[in-house]
């Protein structure tokens, strides 16, 4: 709870900058407040407290992803104060950055399905701005529009299932629903959580509620890019795996599959359509899609203490694709196009951010000994365990799909020829760089230490 | 603690090979793969000694993944140890002193991480370990051939890495299989994999022999499954294709004798005669194949196809002359096969071509060089007194006890592999017409009289590789019949 409370007073400090004139210092600021947050965070571990008359509520759960929002919040803050530095509206990004992970953190802390709809839209709304920031890229505001658009649809879907369940059910609190007799509900029940399911389908961009995802993960600023697609990532699948644990008992009985056609959707056409992109951006989007699909088969059997290997997964995803789309941000910096052959020669040019971004893509790949591959090995063995052999044998085939795109970036880094200079880049992005690819390969070799969480 | 030496030190030298100026890198690694050949000639004393009870390792590693950093070595183990750690310091010195300028210290790092990989593999006890290692060889060679590899790299590379990848993640679907129905608390543990595998069912079994079968014949390569190899031996730089085929080549046997044959004896029976039929086949069809190539580096591919195809006939007739003949055949093919690119090299080096055609008559300016290279490629036709004989007459004679007829057709092979290679041998060292071409270096003729003294060696005197693995095959032989009549 402190966690929400730090990032808000953050965000509206943050604001006060412009009028009080302490622009300079305010990404140390912001990085000491968010430290103290994910302090904050761990030292209410264990506890399981309600606040708000219900409203929230904080376990380990919501802790653990307490403490991975701030930690991309804090590298976010590392990789790409300095470029904002000089930017008018610093003030503007970097609140509107705060308070989308404070909506973040409503959403993987409720209780009550109306507090999940405003975490929503807090997480989302300044995203609509952010992503149409660069307001001299028509693609920039396509994108803002876009995202804008499809967004509202997807939380009206939501807004409506929202109201359908409490028909049903007489309750808002998600710890009430399943206290009902299944047998006594109304038949409401199913279409609400049918429709509440699509809305937060289109936030983890889960086929086929993701074709917004290419164009708005091309057309934003890189920088908003990596935030979308770690940070929401995250929190979104929080949110579901929270409600589908939830609603379990009462509801999911013979609607899984659903869950499973969407998942196998997602592999298929992530992978697939990943493969003819020429944008290293769309690709990653596409790729995005393709992970998530992955990601997905761990909510068939979401229980509330089986949630490590999500958590695992996450951490996995989120640590190359920040990594990967921050070295997308240094190319573009360098006055690179945001296409494969940027990364011509990288290998020769900067052998150590090459080595990094080989890194980030095996482990996207799921090559061993990278915690990518961990990641996948224990999605599939779970859906092994649960009956879901064909679903591992398609999502094993996709997967080499998955290293044949993976590797043009590999090959484009040491098999061409180098075309442009070495890119510059400052050292506390290096340091942020190594630390994230040391972390994939950490997790990769000792994974016990998250999934003992 | 030997056997975590042996992995831990190629990974320490290789991180400091990182940090050093190519020149310096070449040396140094050349120093510190010699280190570990030493270590590995140190463990095999205490080994032939009895002291076996030091070496093996189990710590705690994943364990809610019920996997464990089980390493273990035993005689079988030991020769490819031995091959490894032998290679390796040979393998880098071969890189010629007008090539250390564009070699940068990474491409050494590399050779030395894949060696810990490879070393890894041998030892490994546990199979989700094995797994990692297996996979984790593959990343340090994709990365030297597409580094410093020919034309059309990229696509090639790509190829077979996806290829063995393939094979590999099926290999891991049957762990996870036989995994989960080992007893509570599951483990990948190599006993208990061992022994809850030999109680599944018959169809089980099957499906698990195939699986592992294709990982294995992938990476071997065993015809059908070998269209990666030829384009990747002729792209990858020369070191890279003497670590493929010297070593790499030799997962894949290993890998059918200690997670293949002791796992489904209901498997082996009901499908192990086909193996071998699969296997004879392509031995016969790689030596046709070879009688075709003009290109040097593609005939040694081909002709290693033919050798591998029979040390897995041999492998899967379960019979001791059978497996004993396969392991020494792959530490002298490791041998012969690595002398065999050296000279490739070297040729190309001097001539910058390795067509058939296009050379000729390198006898006459450098004699040394052609006379050692007749006693190499006369260990690969396996002439008597040559490491390649006690190994195929060896493998020859299991086909024949298992099957006269198929023994005969595997005779074939050694026919056709003189006439591949000695047609070879003409066109390229004999003839008329002289070429410039620079007899050895000292150097190089280090490199080569070390190993076609091996040759020699082994050839006259074989109990020197067999009665290191005497033990642990009867054991292994034992395992195999035991549940399978």
């Amino acid at each position: 709870m402190n966690t929400i409370l730090i990032i808000s007073g953050l965000g509206i400090l943050t604001l006060l900058g412009e009028i009080f004139k302490f622009r300079k210092a305010l990404a140390p600021a912001i990085l000491i407040g968010l430290v103290i947050a994910l302090g904050a965070s761990l030292l209410q571990w264990q506890t399981g407290t309600f606040y708000y008359s219900n409203m929230l509520y904080f376990d380990k759960f919501t802790h653990i992803f307490c403490v991975l929002l701030c930690s991309v919040g804090i590298f976010w803050f590392l990789f790409f104060y300095q470029d904002l530095q000089q930017d008018e509206y610093i003030t503007e990004k970097f609140s509107l950055i705060l308070f989308s992970i404070v909506g973040g953190l409503f959403m993987v802390s409720f209780n009550h399905l109306v507090i999940l709809f405003l975490g929503i839209e807090i997480l989302s709304i300044p995203l609509y701005a952010l992503a149409a920031s660069n307001r001299e890229d028509s693609h920039s505001i396509e994108a803002g529009l876009k995202y804008f658009l499809m967004s509202s649809f997807a939380t009206g879907f939501l807004l409506f299932g929202i109201a359908l369940v409490y028909g049903a059910t007489g309750t808002f609190y998600l710890d009430q629903i399943s206290l009902n007799n299944p047998s006594t509900l109304s038949s409401l029940l199913p279409l609400g959580i049918v429709l509440m399911f699509m809305g937060l389908s289109f936030k983890v961009s889960i086929v086929p509620f993701h074709f917004w995802t290419p164009d708005v993960y091309q057309g934003s600023p890189t920088m908003i890019t990596s935030f979308m697609s770690t940070a929401v990532k995250i929190v979104a699948f929080a949110a579901f795996f929270r409600l589908v644990a939830g609603i379990a008992p009462v509801a999911l009985g013979g609607h899984t599959w659903i869950l499973v056609v969407c998942s196998v959707l997602s592999i298929l056409i992530g992978n697939i359509l990943a493969v003819s992109s020429v944008s290293v951006k769309r690709m990653l989007a596409y790729s995005s899609i393709a992970q998530a699909g992955y990601l997905f088969i761990t909510l068939f059997q979401a229980k509330p203490e089986s949630h490590a290997i999500l958590v695992y997964g996450l951490t996995a995803y989120s640590l190359a694709s920040m990594t990967l789309f921050v070295i997308v941000h240094i190319l573009e910096q360098n006055g690179l196009a945001d296409s494969i052959q940027s990364f011509n020669g990288l290998g020769s040019r900067h052998p150590l951010l090459a080595a990094c971004c080989s890194i980030c893509l095996f482990s996207l790949a799921g090559i061993p000994p990278v915690a990518g591959f961990l990641s996948k090995y224990l999605i599939f063995t779970q859906a092994i365990t649960g009956g879901y052999l064909w679903l591992v044998l398609l999502a094993v085939l996709t997967s080499l799909i998955g290293v044949y795109y993976y590797f043009k970036i590999v090959i484009a880094m040491y098999f061409q020829p180098a075309t442009s200079d070495r890119p510059k880049l400052s050292s506390i992005v290096t340091i942020g760089i190594l630390v994230l690819t040391a972390g994939l390969l950490l997790f990769g070799l000792f994974p016990d230490f998250i999934l003992r969480i | 603690m030997i056997t975590a030496t042996l992995i831990a030190w190629p990974l320490v030298a290789a991180l400091i090979t990182l940090l050093l100026s190519p020149g310096q890198a070449k040396r140094f690694a050349i120093l510190a793969s010699v280190v570990e050949f030493a270590i590995a000639t140190y463990g095999l004393i205490q080994f032939k000694l009895g002291a076996i009870s030091g070496m093996e390792i189990n710590w705690p590693w994943i364990s809610t993944l019920g996997t464990q950093l089980h390493l273990g070595i035993d005689g079988i183990s030991w020769i490819l140890v031995l091959l490894t750690t032998l290679m390796v310091p040979l393998i880098i010195a071969s890189v010629p002193t007008q090539e250390i300028t564009s070699k940068s210290s990474g491409f050494y790092s590399l050779i030395l991480i894949m060696e810990m990989a490879l070393l890894g593999v041998f030892l490994a006890k546990d199979a989700f370990l094995f797994y990692i290692f297996w996979e984790l060889a593959l990343i340090p060679i994709y990365f030297i051939c597409l580094r410093w590899g020919g034309d059309r790299r990229g696509p090639v590379t790509l190829k077979f890495f996806i290829y063995t990848l393939a094979g590999s993640l099926l290999m891991l679907v049957a762990f996870i299989y036989i995994y989960y129905h080992t007893p509570l608390p599951h483990s990948f543990d190599i006993q208990t994999i061992y022994l809850t595998a030999r109680n599944l069912s018959a169809d089980d079994q099957s499906i698990i022999f195939w699986a592992l079968f294709f990982a294995f014949a992938v990476k071997m390569p065993l015809i059908p499954f070998h269209t990666w190899q030829p384009d990747t031996y002729q792209t990858a730089p020369a070191q890279g294709t003497m670590l493929l085929s010297g070593i790499m080549l030799k997962m894949g046997t290993y890998g059918v004798l200690r997670w293949l044959l002791p796992l489904v004896p209901l498997g082996l029976l009901q499908w192990g005669k086909m193996a071998i039929i699969l296997s004879v086949i392509g031995v016969i069809y790689a030596s046709c194949i070879a009688l075709a190539q003009k290109d040097l580096k593609r005939l040694l591919a081909y002709s290693s196809i033919a050798h591998v195809g029979m040390i897995s006939a041999g492998m899967f007739t379960g019979s001791q002359s059978g497996i004993q003949g396969a392991l020494i055949q792959m530490f002298s093919h490791g041998v012969i096969i690595v002398s065999l690119f050296y000279i490739v090299d070297i040729i190309y080096q001097r001539t910058r071509t390795a067509a058939i055609d296009e050379l000729g008559g390198i006898r006459l300016s450098a004699p040394i060089f052609a006379a050692v290279s007749l006693i190499i490629l006369l260990g690969n036709v396996a002439l008597p007194l040559t490491s390649g004989f006690v190994g195929e007459f060896l493998l020859m004679s299991s086909i024949f006890q298992w099957n006269p007829w198929w023994g005969a057709m595997a005779g074939i092979s050694i026919i056709l592999g003189a006439a591949y290679m000695l047609r070879a041998y003409r066109k390229v060292m004999l003839g008329d017409h002289a070429i410039r071409f620079d007899d050895l270096s000292l150097k190089e003729r280090v490199i080569l009289f070390s190993l076609a003294s091996m040759v020699l060696i082994i050839g006259v005197w074989p109990s020197l590789v067999l009665d290191i693995s005497e033990q642990a095959v009867e054991e292994l032989v034992k395992l195999i019949s035991s549940q399978s009549n």
